[in-house]
C-alpha cells in the first residue's frame, strides 16, 4: 500500500458526544474521521466525502442505520460499513445488509480501531463460477487464507451478492456456461466503478477477452488450473488496491 | 163370758162331712149374720195363723185389712137389707190378712144356709199368693223381654209364623205385632227360601241341637238390610213347641270387624317393619312383628314373638340413641331415633325407629308400637355427603391456598418483571453516557502515556468505576431479557466452557484454582449462557474468600447427568440462607446488585439442569450445576 493520502472514515451517531469521542480516538489512530449525526446526514457526506469506511450507529431518530447504508452503497461502493448498537434485536438485519461487522454497544475502543484497520484492507471475495466443485475448493483454499468467501453459480446470482456487497473482490469465470462473463464484468463495473474483478479462464482462446477485460480495468486474469500461491497474493494485493 | 165352742159336725155320718171340712185345702169360715166368727177349719186357721179359739167369736173383719175391715159390716147389713147378692154365691179376689198383720191375695165364694133358723154364712178361702208371685214373675218377665234392646222372637214350631216379637223387633223391623204375626222369620231373611230354613232349624226339631247361632241379613219393612246374629233354641210349653230367637244387630260389630280386617291387612302389608310389643308383661315382649319386619332384619316372626326388641342390636349397645330409646320406654313417651341393628346374618344397617306407646280407655299403657324403616342407604348417602363436604372444604381451602400463593407469586411475579423492564430501560440508558466516557477515558489515556502518574492513576480509576458499572448494567439487562433470551444450543465439553469462564473473571493471585474435569463430557447447551453461569460462581466464590482461598472446579458424570461443582473454602451460607440466595435481589454484598445467583438458576432450568448450593459456616460453600449428559454422538441421554 503506497497511500499517502490518508484513509477515511466516517463515523455516525445521533449521539454528538459519541461521535465525537470515537473521532478522537481514531485520528489517533491516523485516521482522517468526519463525523454525521443522522442518517440522513451521512447520506450527503458519504456521497461527496467518499469514506474508505463508516462506522454507523443502527438505531437513530429520521432513517436508521440500515436505510442510511442502502442509500449510500450505491454512492459509495467501495466503503465498508461496521454498525454498532446497543440492540441486539438489529444486528440480524444488519449482517444481512453485508456488514462487515455489527458491534454492540458500548464500544471497546481498542477492538474498534483493530476492526476498523482489519476492514479497510480486507475484502470479502466473491467467486463466480457455473463449476460448482471448483467454487468449492477455490473458496476452501481462499478462507484458509483469511479470506471472507461467498460463491456464485451464474450471473444471476453473482449480481444479487454483489447489489449488497460491491467491496467485494471479484473472481470471475470468463465462460460462465452459457452466457458470457465480459457481460457480467461490464455490469459489475456499472455498480461499482471501481470493481475489482479477477479474471479466470480455462480456455486460452479466450485471450482476446481477457484483452477486453483488462481494458475495462479488470485486475488480473488467471488461466485455469490456477496456482493458488500466485491467486491469493493477488487477491490480497488487490484488496489493499487504493481508490 | 165364756168361750162359745165351736160347733163342729159330729162323727158318724157327719164323719165324711167332717173329714172333706177338716182336710178342705181351702179355709173354711163359717160366720152368722152379724160377721161372728163360728168355726174355721184348720186350712184356714194355717191360712190366717190363728187358732180356732182365738177367732171363734170375733168379727170377720178381723180376718180382713182396712178397708175391707171397715166396709164389711157395711156389706153384711146390705145384703141384709138389700137381698142383693154381691158376692153370695160368687167369687171375688180380695185381700186377707194374717194374725201377724201381713197381707195376702184369696179368692173368697161365700154361701149363704140356714142352720135352727139362724141365717149363716160360709165362707171358702183360697190363698193366691203362689199365684200371684208367678204372675208378678211372668209379668216381669215379659217386661224385661218386651224392652230388651236386642230383638226377640217367638214363632211357632210349625207354621213358623211369629207369635211374638218384643219391642226391639218390632222397631227395628219396622212391622206391627199384627203384621209379625202374620209373618215368618223367612219373610224377613232374603237369603233363605222356607226349604233353606226348614233345614237350617232341622237339628233343633230333632232335638240333635240345643241352639243354633248363626249370621245372616235380615230386611226391613222399608227394605233396609242389615247384618244380625241369630239365637236360636226351641220352647216347649204346655205342649206346644215354638221357637225363641234372640237377635244380636251386628251390623257396627260387622263394620268394625271390616275396619279391623283392613287394619291387619295393612300391618301385613306395610313396607315399614311394624313390632307390637306387650307393655304390661316383663321385659316388653313382642307380641306381633309383621312380614316386613321379616324382610328388613330377616328375623321370621315366630322367632321374634315373646323376645324384647334389643335382640336387634347384638353387642352394639354404645349408641346414644339406645339411651333415648330406653328413656322413652321408661317415660311411657313416643321416640324416633335412628340405631345402628344387625340383621340374622349379621351384616349391619340402620335402623330408623319410630316407637309410640299405646293405652288403654282408661289410659293405662298396654302395648308399645314400633315402626322400622331400613334407611341404611340415606345414611350412608349422608355420611357420603358429609365426607364429600369436608373434602370440598378441604379441596376449597386447599385451592384457595394454593391461589393465593399463585397470586402472591404473580403480585411478585409482575412486580418484579416490571422492575426488570424498568432495571433493563434504565440499563439501556445508561449505556451511552457509559460509552461516551468510555472513549474519553480511552482517549485522554492514549495522549496521557507519559504523563502526570497522578493524573494516569485517576483515569485508571475512572476506568476501573466504568467497569464496574457496565458489569451491573450487564447484570441487570441479562435478568430483564433473560426470559426472553433465546438459546443457541451447541455441543461442547463442560472444560472449554469453564475455560472460558475462568477467562472472563479475573482472581486475584491469592486465590487458588484447582480443577479436574475428564475431557470426554459433552453437553448440549446455550453456552454463552454456562460459561455466564459459571463465571457468576466463580466471582461469587472469589468474593467469599477474601483472605484468599481456593477453588475447586469438579465435573464428573452421574448416571444421566453431568455434575460440575464449584467449592470455595470461603466463610460460608448459612442454613436459612441456602435458599434465598437464590431470590433476586437477595444479596450479603457490599457490591452487587444481588441477581447473579437467580439468573443463574434460570439459566441452568432453560438448559433443562438444576443449580443448587451446600455449605458450611466459616468452612466454605459448593454450588453443584447439573446438566444433562450429551453422549459421544450428539445426542442428548
Amino acid at each position: 500500500m503506497t497511500s499517502e493520502t490518508l484513509q477515511r472514515v466516517l463515523v455516525v451517531d445521533d449521539e454528538p458526544d459519541m461521535a465525537s469521542g470515537i473521532q478522537r480516538i481514531l485520528k489517533l489512530q491516523g485516521y482522517e474521521v468526519h463525523t454525521a449525526n443522522s442518517g440522513e446526514e451521512a447520506v450527503l457526506e458519504a456521497r461527496d466525502w467518499q469514506p474508505d469506511g463508516i462506522l454507523m450507529d443502527l438505531k437513530m431518530p429520521g432513517i436508521d442505520g440500515v436505510e442510511a447504508y442502502r442509500q449510500i452503497r450505491p454512492l459509495c461502493p467501495n466503503a465498508f460499513v461496521i454498525f454498532m448498537t446497543a440492540y441486539s434485536s438489529l444486528v440480524d438485519d444488519a449482517r444481512g445488509e453485508g456488514a462487515a461487522e455489527v458491534l454492540t454497544k458500548p464500544l471497546d475502543p481498542e477492538q474498534t480501531c483493530e476492526l476498523i484497520s482489519q476492514s479497510l484492507v480486507t475484502r470479502p471475495v466473491l467467486v463466480v463460477d457455473d463449476d460448482a466443485d471448483f467454487c468449492k475448493s477455490l473458496a476452501r483454499a481462499l478462507k484458509a487464507n483469511g479470506c471472507l468467501v461467498q460463491t456464485a453459480l451464474s450471473a444471476e446470482e453473482a449480481l444479487d451478492i454483489y447489489a449488497k456487497q460491491p467491496r467485494s473482490v471479484v473472481m470471475l469465470d470468463m465462460r460462465l456456461g452459457e452466457t458470457n462473463g465480459f457481460d457480467l464484468l461490464r455490469s459489475l463495473k456499472e455498480q461499482n466503478a471501481k470493481a475489482i474483478v479477477i479474471q479466470m479462464s480455462g480456455y486460452s482462446d479466450m485471450g482476446s477477452q481477457m484483452s477486453k477485460g483488462m481494458e475495462l480495468s479488470a485486475t488480473a486474469c488467471f488461466h485455469k488450473p490456477l496456482d493458488i500461491e500466485s491467486v491469493i497474493t493477488t487477491v490480497k494485493q488487490a484488496m489493499r488496491k487504493p481508490k | 163370758m165364756s168361750k162359745p165352742k165351736q160347733s163342729l159336725p159330729t162323727a158318724t155320718a157327719d164323719s165324711r162331712l167332717y173329714a172333706i171340712w177338716s182336710t178342705a185345702v181351702e179355709g173354711i169360715v163359717t160366720i152368722d149374720e152379724r160377721g161372728k166368727i163360728e168355726t174355721i177349719n184348720p186350712a184356714g186357721e194355717s191360712l190366717f195363723g190363728y187358732t180356732a179359739d182365738e177367732l171363734t167369736g170375733r168379727n170377720v173383719s178381723t180376718l180382713m185389712p182396712s178397708p175391707y175391715h171397715d166396709e164389711h159390716d157395711g156389706y153384711l147389713k146390705n145384703y141384709r137389707d138389700t137381698g142383693v147378692k154381691k158376692i153370695i154365691g160368687i167369687g171375688r179376689e180380695v185381700v186377707g190378712k194374717r194374725k201377724d198383720g201381713t197381707k195376702f191375695p184369696m179368692h173368697l165364694s161365700v154361701s149363704e144356709f140356714r142352720i135352727a133358723d139362724k141365717r149363716m154364712f160360709a165362707g171358702f178361702v183360697r190363698d193366691l199368693s203362689e199365684r200371684e208371685r208367678s204372675e208378678e214373675i211372668e209379668q216381669r218377665l215379659g217386661r224385661i223381654v218386651e224392652d230388651s234392646l236386642n230383638e226377640i222372637f217367638l214363632f211357632d214350631a210349625e207354621t213358623l209364623k211369629f207369635v211374638q216379637a218384643n219391642r226391639g223387633a218390632r222397631e227395628n223391623l219396622g212391622y206391627s205385632l199384627d203384621e209379625l204375626r202374620g209373618m215368618t222369620p223367612v219373610d224377613i231373611k232374603p237369603e233363605y227360601t222356607q226349604e233353606q230354613f226348614a233345614e237350617l232349624v232341622g237339628p233343633l226339631v230333632s232335638g240333635q241341637e240345643d241352639q243354633l247361632v248363626f249370621e245372616a241379613v235380615h230386611r226391613r219393612k222399608d227394605r233396609s238390610l242389615y247384618d244380625v246374629e241369630i239365637h236360636l233354641q226351641m220352647s216347649r210349653f204346655q205342649s206346644k213347641s215354638c221357637f225363641v230367637a234372640i237377635i244380636l244387630d251386628i251390623t257396627e260389630r260387622n263394620r268394625t270387624k271390616a275396619s279391623l280386617l283392613v287394619q291387619q291387612r295393612a300391618l301385613e302389608s306395610a313396607v315399614n317393619g311394624i313390632l307390637i310389643t306387650d307393655a304390661t308383661q316383663a321385659d316388653n315382649p313382642i307380641i306381633y312383628a309383621n312380614p316386613a319386619m321379616e324382610q328388613i332384619t330377616g328375623y321370621s316372626a315366630e322367632e321374634v314373638i315373646g323376645r324384647n326388641c334389643r335382640f336387634l342390636q347384638n353387642d352394639d349397645r354404645e349408641q346414644a340413641a339406645i339411651d333415648e330409646l330406653r328413656d322413652a320406654i321408661k317415660n311411657e313417651r313416643k321416640c324416633k331415633v335412628v340405631l345402628r341393628n344387625y340383621r340374622k346374618d349379621g351384616t349391619p344397617f340402620w335402623n330408623s325407629l319410630s316407637v309410640s306407646p299405646v293405652r288403654s280407655p282408661d289410659g293405662v299403657l298396654t302395648n308399645f308400637i314400633g315402626i322400622q324403616s331400613d334407611v341404611t342407604d340415606r345414611m350412608v348417602a349422608e355420611e357420603a355427603l358429609v365426607n364429600m363436604n369436608a373434602e370440598l372444604e378441604q379441596r376449597v381451602e386447599e385451592r384457595t391456598r394454593q391461589l393465593q400463593d399463585a397470586q402472591t407469586q404473580l403480585v411478585r411475579n409482575e412486580k418484579l418483571a416490571t422492575l426488570g423492564q424498568l432495571a433493563g430501560g434504565v440499563a439501556h440508558e445508561i449505556r451511552n453516557p457509559l460509552g461516551v466516557i468510555r472513549n474519553a477515558v480511552y482517549f485522554l489515556q492514549q495522549v496521557q502515556a507519559d504523563g502526570d502518574e497522578d493524573a494516569a492513576e485517576a483515569l485508571k480509576e475512572i476506568s476501573r468505576g466504568l467497569g464496574n458499572s457496565e458489569r451491573i448494567v450487564s447484570e441487570l439487562l441479562d435478568f430483564a431479557r433473560a426470559p426472553e433470551a433465546p438459546r443457541e444450543l451447541s455441543r461442547f465439553p463442560i472444560g472449554e466452557a469453564i475455560t472460558g469462564a475462568l477467562e472472563m473473571v479475573s482472581l486475584p493471585k491469592s486465590i487458588n484454582v484447582a480443577r479436574s474435569a475428564p475431557a470426554e463430557l459433552f453437553i448440549n447447551a446455550d453456552r454463552g449462557q454456562i460459561e455466564r453461569l459459571l463465571a457468576n460462581l466463580l466471582q461469587n466464590a472469589a468474593q467469599a474468600m477474601t483472605e484468599g482461598g481456593s477453588i475447586t472446579i469438579r465435573c464428573q458424570a452421574i448416571g444421566e447427568s453431568l455434575v460440575t461443582e464449584v467449592t470455595d473454602t470461603g466463610k460460608g451460607i448459612a442454613i436459612e440462607d441456602l435458599e434465598k440466595i437464590f431470590e433476586p435481589l437477595f444479596t450479603k454484598r457490599a457490591k452487587g446488585i444481588g441477581l447473579g445467583l437467580s439468573l443463574c438458576r434460570r439459566y441452568a432450568t432453560q438448559n433443562d439442569g438444576t443449580l443448587k448450593a451446600t455449605s458450611e459456616l466459616g468452612k466454605g460453600s459448593t454450588f453443584s450445576l447439573s446438566l444433562p449428559l450429551a453422549n459421544k454422538n450428539g445426542a442428548t441421554s
